[in-house]
């Protein structure tokens, strides 16, 4: 693995070897201010082969990887952490979009681990009808639950409480800096504690470019189906009406029943993209 | 009594019916925004308040356990 040290490098790699192989496939999403950022914090790695281009982000406990690719090609990945890779597709077209890096997955042992589904939830369809859950949550409030924006001593406690949740993985996480987590917008992590104080439940997303990015939502198992997950919901949009929000994008296992209709329940929108989540070397 | 919580069950969610001893958990007929709605929906049937702290899955698995719950309130 070579390190990337800047966004001109990663340019010039990926122009090149698009330039030298014609009908390359690719999942790389990469924004080019995330390259920068990535690779002025040194997390930004890649690899070569015939036919095939890695690259490599970081992210401490595994590498996030993306790449492109050309029919029949062998690369090799590196085996000193796990590695993670989303193929995402539009509804209906998994075979002639991501075809050609399933086969590649596949054949260097990847183990496919979700199809998750793209859900967005515009603030104008789904605030009403959390309006209408208002004097619940005031009726919570009164019994001392409290909804706040998390303050940054306790992100570690939220993200702890997500990961045990099982709702989402480590490989959903998107490592950061302790100057990147003091630079998160308040709000962007919310908990819900009880009168004693203890934390009950939490819902974080990111927020980028005016767009909300819903991460994950956990409720602590005593709390479940007790209304939290809703008072959740409704200060998470009131927080993205005062900043200015349109909407908040999701990606929801397709298996998780569960939060799907929850989700569709309060008038989120089910988006024609999908993504293929596929491991290699879990331990 | 039973009649109006049919009502407001059915208008949560249509598939649960009319079975009072039916675990609308196990068959997930009822999620976390559900049950808000409902009990929203049986204060106002029932012109009561229903403490937060009664809103746990095992006053709200069965119908029966709403209508012991509702009677319990209603005294």
């Amino acid at each position: 693995m070579r390190k990337i040290e800047s966004y001109e490098k990663y340019s010039e790699i990926v122009n090149l070897f698009k330039q030298n192989n014609a009908h390359t496939q690719t999942n790389n999403f990469f924004m080019p201010e995330e390259v920068e950022r990535f690779a002025g914090l040194e997390r930004l790695y890649y690899d070569e082969f015939e036919g095939c281009l890695i690259i490599y982000l970081d992210e401490e406990s595994h590498y996030h990887a993306v790449m492109y690719a050309v029919d029949g090609c062998r690369p090799s990945f590196v085996t000193d952490k796990p590695v993670f890779m989303r193929n995402i597709y539009r509804d209906g077209k998994r075979d002639k979009e991501a075809g050609i890096l399933t086969k590649v997955l596949e054949d260097a042992g990847f183990v496919k681990d979700a199809t998750t589904f793209n859900v967005r939830g515009y603030y104008e369809d789904v605030f009403p009808s959390l309006q209408r859950i208002e004097r619940y949550v005031r009726a919570l409030e009164k019994k001392g639950f409290s909804c706040i924006y998390t303050g940054p001593d306790e992100y570690s406690k939220v993200d702890e409480l997500v990961l045990a949740s099982g709702i989402i993985r480590k490989f959903h996480y998107s490592f950061k800096t302790d100057e990147e987590r003091n630079s998160i917008t308040p709000g962007c992590y919310l908990s819900v504690h009880n009168r004693d104080g203890k934390l009950c439940a939490a819902n974080i997303c990111d927020l980028k470019d005016g767009k909300a990015f819903g991460v994950a939502a956990a409720i602590i198992p005593e709390y479940k189906l007790t209304g939290l997950a809703p008072m959740l919901s409704y200060y998470r949009f009131n927080w993205m009406k005062e900043h200015d929000v349109q909407y908040v994008d999701s990606w929801i296992a397709e298996n998780n029943e569960p939060s799907i209709k929850y989700h569709f329940g309060i008038g989120y929108k089910k988006m024609k993209r999908y993504a293929d989540e596929w491991i290699l070397n879990e331990r | 009594m039973k009649e109006k919580i049919i009502e407001v069950m059915n208008k949560a969610n249509p598939n649960i019916g009319d079975d009072f001893e039916l675990d609308l958990m196990k068959e997930e007929l009822i999620d976390s925004l559900e049950i808000v709605n409902i009990v929203m929906d049986l204060e106002d049937a029932f012109n009561i308040e229903i403490d937060p702290e009664l809103v746990i899955p095992e006053n709200f698995n069965t119908m029966n356990n709403i209508l012991q719950l509702i009677e319990s309130i209603v005294g």
